[in-house]
């Protein structure tokens, strides 16, 4: 790869979101691959995020080139806009590296400098003391102002909506110290506290930027999901096929959908006939039969053959579009939670203001001058500044985070954590949630004289390696039994009824799965014992597959294969701990009555509600939240599809599988991407064992202040003393956060399955 | 106490130089992967990897 060779030719960047890197030699792998196309400029990969950054030439190569070589080497990837996307983030992180950085350094050197302003009292000379002084307050002056400005901003924004927010004490704390500073050097008193104005900014920063990088990875991570997910389209024009961006298509556009793909928009089916996968938009989750003129809705999946759809409604005008408003307005009525911090900083500001003018008043009346009083008033708010308390939630919430993370779960926010220990009520969703999400062989019927494994075999020949969801679901069972599936040709596809396999002369061999439609065609029948358990499976249900065999042998129906969502293996025993943390919990479905009922009674829930639509269930998250008590109770929505977008924005706490469509994983607060829905007990637990860190951290802090306030207010307070108390406030509350990392759910399946 | 006079100025100036070091690094992107680089010398072979912001 030669740079200088390269230097005149004009230079495209793109970024690619890459998923499905373990370790770094992944990392190297890629940047190898990608450095050796024809055309490639440069190529690095970062492990942090996940994201790899080229620059090439666009005459010889074009992004799409670069994204399948990074496929063809088993990751997964997709282009994004590094501009918008990476920059800005990137910018932001940095500067608040810098400002700690910064704020680091001059904190250490202006409390060395204080230290020897405390300890050498007999042997400094006054002139010296008095520069020594000078000097801090001057190393002082970038802490307090450019390091701070996140502080200054918080402060100024919060006083703005008349709320006074943890940045307000902050900000009182830091700046008064300064101020008295410099009052106190130029009055030649003890009272100097610079070390304590940039001590108040560097550890409160350091908080800060560990709890704003614990959610940029979490973030991350989840931006990975939804940026892997296609968003461009196959349009056919009179040169053939383009692909452009599904949100380009216009009204009257031709699409062509492979199976297995997502349809871009909603549309029309203009040539073909298939069937559509639209669990991630009704909930219901059996494939349904869609063919010619009849409509199709866009971000549900294509799953048997190849069609050709004209565009009726532009993406952001679809279906999609209608249930993304839904959203929007879910997301507005959201009631908003105070965070405990800022409830308690609301309280406290007022309170360390008013001992401060208190202490002021008694001064006077005792007759003291009045510089000795301002000192004095100012060395409390001083010591009550809240050190301790600006670190108590983000250094738990990050500790937090981090052991979450480590079985599956991510927090989109801090905020999540403290409201997901509040949770009261969980309403779930069943396809995806409660339940795999996928279709599983749920029992095998044979008929006489036939055994479950020839049945299975048979059925698996005849799907071969379609990816109609019954044909993975019957290979899949087939490969667990051990089956060695044998191969038939030709296979004819019938949407809808099934699928023929084997040539259609008159005398060859035919196997047939499919319903019993098919077989009726086919002319053959069912015997009458075989009736009798598909009528049972249906009233289950459950989705019926029928396998027969015709030719020479004549026409006979071999058995039959019964497929479900079958809740996930873990579902009875997390709905049991939700229960015993106690959490009301309650299902919550767009399916058919038939399938929600079997599948609350195979997981043990009580409660039901099945046909839901998506407005139906943000109500019902309302309801909830309102019902029997007169606090409103926090609510905790599960699920992963795009009909439980709207509920999961509008519960307090919103936890959507990582498996799920982009817009639930958007809307969520909490991506669980373990398999399991004992992921959900863990979270709540975890959740609450953080809160309470976070409620005995306060009492720390608040301990601090009942002993120094009362100090500072009768003068006694030397500020050595006020900057070691503070310190180890400070340490003590970071001690007890990250006991989190230790952490243990009560349940015993947990540390098996690291992420 | 005349050697302060010349050692704190010193001292300063000294941390100045870091501290401008330090912003640098950060500027160019040394802090923004801090798991990568650790490993990647395994795997790199002679050529120099590019820095992960590119230039």
């Amino acid at each position: 790869m030669t740079t200088a060779a390269l230097q005149d030719v004009p230079l495209a960047e793109t970024g690619l979101q890459l998923d499905g890197l373990r370790c770094t030699g992944c990392v190297h792998r890629v940047e190898q691959a990608l450095r050796a196309l024809p055309g490639v400029a440069s190529a690095s990969v970062s492990y942090a995020t996940h994201r790899a950054w080229v620059q090439y030439e666009r005459k010889r190569i074009d992004a799409p080139a670069l994204v399948a070589c990074v496929q063809s080497l088993g990751y997964a990837a997709a282009p994004y806009d590094p501009e918008t996307v990476d920059r800005p983030a990137r910018a932001h992180a940095r500067q608040a590296l810098m400002r700690l950085l910064v704020s680091s350094f001059l904190a250490a050197n202006v409390m060395l400098v204080s230290l020897a302003l405390y300890f050498g009292t007999g042997s400094i000379d006054e002139t010296t003391r008095r520069a020594l002084r000078w000097l801090a307050i001057a190393l002082s002056v970038p802490s307090v102002t450019w390091c701070a400005v996140p502080f200054w901003r918080g402060a100024w924004a919060g006083l703005r909506r008349r709320k006074l927010t943890l940045d307000v004490p902050v900000v009182l704390g830091f700046g008064t110290s300064f101020v008295v500073s410099i009052a106190g050097t130029l009055a030649e008193t003890t009272h100097v506290f610079a070390d304590s104005a940039s001590m108040i900014v560097f550890l409160i920063l350091l908080g800060r930027t560990l709890e704003g990088s614990a959610r940029a990875r979490a973030a991350s991570a989840v931006e990975r999901f939804v940026r892997l997910a296609p968003e461009t389209a196959q349009r056919r024009t009179a040169h053939g096929l383009e692909t452009v961006p599904a949100a380009s298509l216009g009204v009257g556009d031709l699409v062509v959908v492979a199976p297995g793909q997502a349809i871009p928009a909603d549309g029309r089916i203009a040539r073909g006939a298939t069937e559509v996968d639209e669990s991630l938009v009704s909930g219901e989750s059996q494939p349904v039969v869609r063919s010619v003129t009849e409509s199709v809705m866009g971000g549900t999946r294509n799953v048997l053959a190849e069609i050709e759809v004209i565009v009726t409604a532009r993406v952001g005008a679809g279906t999609l579009a209608r249930i993304a408003a839904l959203l929007e307005r879910a997301q507005a009525e959201r009631p908003h939670v105070q965070r405990l911090v800022d409830r308690i900083s609301g309280v406290f500001a007022p309170a360390v203001l008013l001992a401060a003018g208190a202490t002021a008043v008694a001064w006077v009346l005792a007759g003291a001058p009045a510089i000795e009083v301002a000192l004095i008033a100012a060395s409390v708010l001083i010591v009550a500044c809240p050190c301790a308390l600006g670190l108590a939630t983000p250094v738990a919430i990050v500790a937090a985070i981090g052991r979450a993370a480590g079985f599956g779960v991510l927090f989109k926010s801090g905020a999540a954590v403290e409201r997901c220990a509040r949770v009261e009520v969980a309403l779930l969703d069943k396809t995806g949630t409660l339940t795999e999400g996928r279709l599983s062989v749920a029992e095998i019927v044979p008929s006489d004289g036939m055994d479950v494994a020839s049945v299975l075999a048979a059925a698996a020949a005849v799907e071969g390696a379609s990816t109609h969801p019954i044909a993975a679901a019957i290979r899949e069972a087939a490969e667990r039994a051990g089956i060695v599936v044998a191969e038939v040709t030709p296979r004819h596809v019938v949407p809808g009824q099934g699928v023929v396999a084997g040539s259609a002369q008159s005398d060859a061999l035919q196997l047939l799965v499919g319903s019993r439609a098919l077989l009726a065609e086919h002319g053959i029948s069912v015997e009458p014992e075989l009736s009798e358990s598909a009528r049972k499976a249906a009233d289950r249900g459950e989705s019926l597959a029928f396998i027969a065999r015709k030719g020479a042998g004549g026409k006979r129906a071999l058995g039959l294969i019964g497929l479900a969502d079958l809740p996930r293996a873990d579902a009875a025993k997390a709905v049991r701990r939700l229960t015993d943390l106690g959490i009301e919990v309650a299902l919550v479905s767009g399916d058919h009555h038939a399938a929600v009922a079997e599948a609350a009674a195979r997981a043990g829930i009580g409660e039901y509600r099945a046909e839901v639509s998506p407005a139906a269930k943000v109500k019902e998250v309302g309801a909830r939240r309102i019902a029997g008590t007169n606090a409103p109770r926090t609510v905790l929505v599960a699920g992963d599809g795009v009909n439980d977008a709207a509920a999961l924005a509008a519960a307090d706490v919103g936890v959507a599988f990582a498996r799920g469509a982009d817009v639930a994983i958007h809307a969520a607060d909490i991506i669980v991407h373990a398999p399991r829905l004992g992921a959900l007990a863990d979270t709540v637990e975890i959740a609450r064992a953080t809160l309470g860190r976070i409620r005995e951290n306060l009492a720390l802090a608040l301990l601090y202040n009942a002993v120094a306030v009362p100090l500072a207010a009768m003068g006694f307070l030397h500020p050595l003393s006020a900057a070691i108390a503070m310190g180890l406030s400070s340490l003590a509350v970071t001690a007890n956060s990250l006991r989190l990392l230790g952490w243990r759910s009560s349940s015993s399946d947990l540390g098996t399955e690291r992420a | 106490m005349s050697f302060l006079e010349i050692t704190i100025p010193a001292t300063l100036l000294l941390a100045g130089v870091l501290v401008w070091l330090v912003l640098r690094a950060v500027r160019r992107g040394e802090f923004d992967d801090f798991e990568g680089p650790a490993q990647r010398h395994v795997f790199d072979d002679d050529r120099c990897p590019e820095r992960p912001d590119g230039p």
